[in-house]
């Protein structure tokens, strides 16, 4: 019998009409944004799968006499009965230059009202990590343009780098103002002419989040000019878990266009927390067992699937690379939940931000204890490195300090001075949202501190003193932070006139 | 092995009992089979017979074909499928429909299995197409 019906299938995929064969089920259950679907014997895992009324689905739970789908877009015109057929295809988003400056949902389509995307190719949402033979160890800089981060916790370009910490502590203004400074530099160098200058392009994905988050953040991007080499891949809470489940690989899909083609790209996840909560939605209801927390067993793979892919890429494979900054949100400051500990286990390294620092007006309210950057100091500038080398350390032994000195009366001269160079520090890394600092100024801003040039200045009035600083560097002091930026050194010449430079401007802010 | 892969293969061996020369099921044995199973209940029966009938279900659908055209006749657009071998009339059950909503051309329908030339299917792909 099977045999007959095996003979008639070869001999209609032989015909020379133009039938189409796909392989068909009906829909027996649906469920916050699931299906449950009999048939589709033929269906593969991850394969599209077609609704009525242009639904698409993917298979995700491949069962024996059923198929569960996650749902795409809106599900409210289906209904149990409904016929679901396999496309033959996997999910796949368009990727390329043409989504610079654009809005998109998970699965690439814009939702910013400014058209349609004249994108060339497509990548498929899922995709395997690069291996270990075209990788690379991560030696070029990424800078974030703030002084606290690039100091003491340097990202290097292919790096993972985790920003973590309690709600409202600054972990958004943290990736909006590292995308902002690549706008910066992508702008500085394009004008310079340099021929291997290599911009950074950015992807911001946001998962469960506020649509009036979303859309203060776009307002920001535009009002700096970055917009225009970033793209955001928006899945807000009001999307279906489905969406927001998948939003996360599409951008990550668009980051790897810019590395497999030798481009340098920058992707924010944020943030993981709730994509995690979505997954463990879509797992629960497809009936999948479930583990700690409720979340499943795959849970990890989620997201070591998902970093694994950003890396630094070899000259034989186009020198590209894509660094990941997922945000995961912690409870009470506890980094010891399931997911901040399995996030912090895949990632490079972590920038704690701390809810007390941030109360305290220390912002951004970087732990110095807690934070840390495992591969990105081989990619600091020589600059840079000489001057913030000792940042962290001082940093540290001031806030031990600090706290024991609270009950000493009379403190020896060495234990003072180093309080007083520690809270000056502090107050040196206050910085404003979304006003990234050039690394240039950052290094001559430094070098002024470990040189005694802020030591005679009162502690409350630090911050005054930078931001004067900065005004008089960006304005007069443009040779020497140039001579910086192209050398990337400092030179016994250079360290010279930055001391002249410095005096100069000591001499009018005093 | 857990009670439930238990209960898949005590279902695929009830099948394959069920199964007559002809490779189509065979209603008298399903009936002798269902009449030892009242007599002689097995565990978790009711589980076994709903894979049982799942598996049934699904086998008679791999040899129901079911023609949907629009244009020409049906008997006519089976006969010349039976004359290509597509379809063998003695070993398939051959159901033929007129369906207006094709516009002109067929389907047919093989279990899960769905083979298509119509024009509406074919202004279905132009419409996604310009989406």
């Amino acid at each position: 019998m099977n045999s007959i019906t095996d003979l008639i299938r070869k001999e209609i995929e032989t015909l020379s009409v133009d039938a189409s064969r796909s392989n068909v089920g009906k829909v027996t259950m649906l469920a916050d944004g699931v299906a449950r679907v009999e048939g589709l014997s033929k269906v593969m895992y991850n394969e599209m799968v077609e609704f009525p009324n242009d639904v698409l689905g993917i298979a995700l739970n491949l069962e024996e006499d059923s198929v569960g789908c996650v749902l795409l877009g809106d599900t409210s015109s289906l209904k149990e009965g409904d016929d679901a057929k396999t496309t033959g295809k996997l999910l796949s988003v368009p990727v390329g230059m043409e989504l610079l400056g654009r809005v998109v949902d998970a699965a690439g389509r814009p939702i910013d009202g400014k058209g349609p995307i004249e994108a060339k190719e497509e990548y498929s949402v899922e995709r395997i990590a690069p291996g270990i033979i075209p990788r690379k160890s991560v030696d070029q800089p990424l800078q974030t343009g703030i002084m606290a981060v690039d100091s003491m916790i340097p990202i290097g370009r292919g790096q993972r780098e985790l920003i973590i910490g309690d709600r409202s502590t600054g972990k958004t203004t943290i990736a909006i103002d590292t995308i902002i400074n690549q706008a910066k530099i992508n702008k500085q160098g394009e004008q310079s002419g340099n021929k291997d200058f290599r911009p950074v392009y950015c992807i911001y994905v946001a998962v469960g989040q506020k649509n009036s988050n979303v859309a203060r953040t776009i307002k920001v991007l535009e009002e700096t000019g970055a917009m225009e080499y970033v793209t955001i891949v928006s899945a807000p809470a009001a999307d279906n878990p489905a969406n927001q489940y998948l939003a996360p690989y599409a951008g990550c899909a668009m980051g790897e266009w810019f590395m497999e083609n030798g481009r340098d790209a920058l992707i924010v996840y944020d943030d993981l927390s709730k994509h995690a909560v979505a997954y463990r939605q879509i797992s629960l209801i497809l009936k999948r067992p479930s583990g700690r927390e409720a979340y499943p067993g795959d849970v990890f793979y989620l997201h070591s699937r998902l970093l694994e892919r950003s890396a630094r890429l070899n000259e034989d494979n186009g020198n590209g690379s894509l660094t990941a900054l997922p945000i995961i949100e912690t409870q009470m400051g506890d980094v010891s939940g399931y997911i901040p500990t399995n996030v912090i286990s895949i990632t490079d390294g972590q920038i704690f931000l701390e809810t007390d620092l941030f109360n305290k007006g220390i912002r951004p309210a970087v732990s110095v204890g807690l934070s840390v950057s495992r591969v990105g100091s081989a990619a600091q500038i020589k600059a840079y490195k000489k001057v913030a080398g000792k940042v962290k350390l001082e940093l540290a032994q001031f806030r031990e300090l600090a706290a024991f000195s609270q009950f000493e009366s009379d403190l020896d001269a060495a234990t003072k001075a180093r309080l007083d160079r520690g809270a000056r520090i502090v107050e040196m890394f206050k910085q404003t949202a979304f006003n990234p600092i050039p690394v240039e100024v950052q290094t001559a801003i430094m070098w002024g501190m470990q040189n005694d040039f802020f030591d005679s200045i009162d502690v409350d009035k630090i911050s005054e003193a930078v931001s004067s600083l900065k005004d008089f560097l960006s304005a007069q002091g443009k040779e020497v932070c140039n001579e910086i930026y192209q050398s990337g050194k400092l030179e016994e010449s250079t360290e010279q006139n930055l001391r002249s430079a410095l005096e100069d401007w000591k001499r009018t802010f005093a | 092995m857990s009670s439930s892969n238990k209960v898949f293969k005590v279902a695929q061996l009830l099948l394959n009992q069920s199964i007559g020369e002809n490779g189509r099921i065979d209603s008298e044995k399903v009936s002798a089979i269902l009449n030892e199973l009242r007599e002689n209940p097995p565990y978790k029966h009711i589980e076994i017979l709903k894979r049982f009938g799942f598996l049934v279900r699904r086998h008679m659908s791999s040899y129901q074909v079911r023609l949907e055209f629009k244009g020409g006749d049906g008997s006519e657009i089976t006969s010349s499928l039976c004359q290509k071998n597509l379809i063998n009339e003695n070993a398939s059950d051959v159901q033929a429909v007129d369906c207006p909503s094709l516009i002109a051309g067929f389907r047919v329908k093989i279990g899960d299995d769905v083979y298509e030339d119509s024009i509406a299917n074919r202004l279905n792909n132009v419409r996604k197409a310009l989406l």
